[in-house]
């Protein structure tokens, strides 16, 4: 090869190189704008809920949340959906979570080979079903059923003395809407229970049976408390579905802005109020309420999914070391 | 001694049969309403099938022959996710990449953290945020405003996913593509996207498929309509806000047109699912194979 050749090779190198660099920093410059688009998406929805709740902000002050008159002589208080969505998710999570748990040991301390992987994938596609097809099957089967056998059967337990249970029964109620979401969320959290039950070593069940132990003394002496975080963090992210959760909810709970501890009357959650009232009114205080309900729900979520994200990434911490 | 201990031992072991019974009652409490929601929209919604169904408009329940069909539905449902998929397919997969590949920095930590909070975003503020900006600005519910609201939702998901299938990645490939002299670019490019190509297609899939049955976002924002599809930017109806409203309605007929567009929306989402996942796994078990 001569010389001349040697060197217009090296010369393309170099804009070769010197190309690839552009290239390079514009890509990296382009995904890190993806990123900033991320961003910009949480400011801009906290900015649009923020500067149109203002007016009900200044008006309301700090008593929105808890007092209860909704749209009447001219005074909002978000009390009844803050607690329509509290009471909902907790009798949600109460039926839902013995249940999840239940599955999450069974899938990943008793059954085995071909059964435990067609129930695994069973579980993950159920947790695909969209929330208003919850929402139509509990409207058009389930509340009929509820109200036939399930009402008259609390009405006829010891549970039908507790106050949270009353006299007359409404087709659409909080009991019906609770029931809907128990069932919505019992996949997510059996799911996420198992994830963390799987990552129990071997080692730990085999020193439990080899002292002695049964097989259920193993799962609650060594493989529950070694998994507690994982599953606390998979109940919390269920009771962050609960929370968010709207067309379900909407479609049931029966959307009566009063505030009430008695499931077996119509209510309503800060979700439900949106996809309802949003939208229907001109009165300038009345939507600015609704966007700051939307405001206090977003806020709720934050808090809640912050807390089982932080219990995930403390697990992932000890693991790592 | 053995003879003191069996008393106790049997009940130790009855107690670990009740229990173990116990988990099987909580399978099969769990079970039957979810096997009777499918088992309803299979046989509800296939006997409204017909191919008048997916090819004719909705009509007024007074006119005696039942409810009409899902046509403008179907059309919009597919607008409408087609243009969620638009935004959020690329600012996912672009902030996926991000977050692992150049991530380990201060943006990368606010990036991962917004990315986290927005993936719980309750689903009806991404309708009520978007329509105070978009519907506002624009005067009219649309398709195209509902298709935003959806990417909302999806950006997240798809970053996630990305993410995790890019993490699974071996370092090893990177360090050795990196130690040939191909510029980090490159190696992202040509080593690192083209073997988590299959994790990022089914991330991605999932998404689509979750973001096709979301409804909470659409209700202000695309709104319903009873006659054909009309454009990106106008009113529209789909699948989901079908089901919603004819669902809540007091009519048999429309009722009867709810489970139809129920069978196909959750055939459609089932479906995705199934390919997605499969392709998972198949591709796990030739990695798996090949280590």
């Amino acid at each position: 090869m001569s010389g001349t050749t040697e060197s217009t090779s090296n010369r393309g190198l170099v804009a070769n190189s010197r190309r690839t660099r552009l290239w390079s920093r514009a890509f990296r410059g382009l995904t890190a704008l993806a990123g900033l688009v991320i961003l910009g998406i949480m400011v801009v929805i906290l900015a649009a809920l923020f500067v149109r709740a203002m007016p009900a902000i200044e008006a309301f002050g700090a008593n929105f949340l808890w007092t209860t008159k909704w749209n009447s002589g001219g005074q909002f208080g978000a009390a009844p959906f803050i607690a329509g969505t509290l009471l909902s998710s907790a009798m949600a999570l109460l039926l839902s979570v013995p249940v999840s748990i239940g599955i999450a040991i069974l899938l990943t301390q008793y059954a085995d080979g071909a059964i435990r992987e067609v129930l695994v994938f069973a579980v993950e596609l159920v947790a695909g079903i969209p929330s208003v097809i919850y929402g139509l099957w509990g409207l058009l089967f389930f509340s009929p059923i509820v109200d036939t056998y399930v009402v008259p059967a609390i009405n006829a337990s010891p549970l039908g003395a507790l106050p949270i249970f009353g006299e007359q029964a409404y087709s659409y109620n909080i009991l019906l809407a609770s029931l809907v979401l128990a069932l919505m969320v019992t996949p997510i959290i059996s799911s996420f229970s198992r994830e963390s039950l799987v990552r129990v070593p071997r080692e730990q069940r085999d020193a439990g049976i080899a002292l002695g132990l049964t097989r259920w003394e193993v799962i609650t002496g060594v493989v529950i408390p070694y998994a507690r975080a994982g599953i606390i963090s998979a109940i919390i992210l269920g009771l962050g579905r609960a929370i968010g959760e709207t067309m379900a909810v909407t479609m049931l709970i029966g959307n009566k802005p009063v505030l009430t501890f008695d499931f077996f009357e119509p209510g309503a959650t800060m979700s439900s109020l949106l996809a309802n009232e949003f939208n229907q009114s001109s009165n300038v205080l009345h939507n600015s309420a609704l966007f700051e309900v939307g405001l206090v729900l977003f806020l709720v979520a934050f808090v809640v999914n912050s807390i089982a994200r932080l219990i995930i990434q403390r697990i992932s911490h000890e693991g790592s070391r | 001694m053995a003879l003191e201990s069996t008393g106790r031992h049997r009940y130790r072991k009855v107690k670990a049969n009740v229990m173990v019974g116990l988990t099987v009652v909580a399978l099969v409490l769990a079970l039957i309403p979810l096997g009777a929601v499918l088992y309803l929209i299979a046989s509800k919604g296939l006997a409204a099938l017909s191919w008048d169904f997916l090819t004719t408009l909705p009509q007024a329940p007074m006119a005696g022959e039942g409810g009409g069909g899902v046509r403008n539905a179907i059309v919009g449902t597919v607008w409408v996710v087609v243009i969620a998929s638009g935004f959020s397919i690329p600012i996912g997969v672009l902030a996926g990449i991000y977050l692992n590949e150049f991530g380990d920095n201060r943006l990368g930590q606010a990036v991962r953290f917004t990315t986290e909070v927005l993936s719980g975003l309750p689903s009806i503020i991404a309708g009520v945020v978007v329509y105070s900006i978009v519907v506002v600005a624009m005067g009219d519910v649309t398709a195209f405003a509902g298709g935003v609201a959806l990417s909302l939702l999806a950006i997240p998901w798809i970053t996630v996913a990305t993410q995790d299938a890019l993490d699974l990645v071996p370092q090893a490939n990177r360090d050795a593509s990196l130690a040939l002299g191909v510029s980090r670019t490159e190696t992202i490019l040509f080593v690192v996207l083209p073997s988590a190509f299959g994790g990022v297609i089914t991330g991605t899939m999932l998404a689509v498929a979750r973001v096709a049955g979301e409804t909470a976002p659409l209700i202000w924002t695309v709104g319903f309509s009873k006659f054909a599809f009309h454009g990106p930017f106008s009113q529209t109806a789909t699948l989901s806000i079908l089901i919603y409203n004819y669902a809540t309605s007091p009519y048999e007929a429309w009722h009867q047109v709810a489970w139809g567009a129920a069978v196909l929306l959750v055939g459609l989402i089932l479906v995705t699912n199934v390919v997605a996942r499969t392709l998972w796994a198949l591709r796990r078990r030739k990695m798996e194979g090949r280590g």
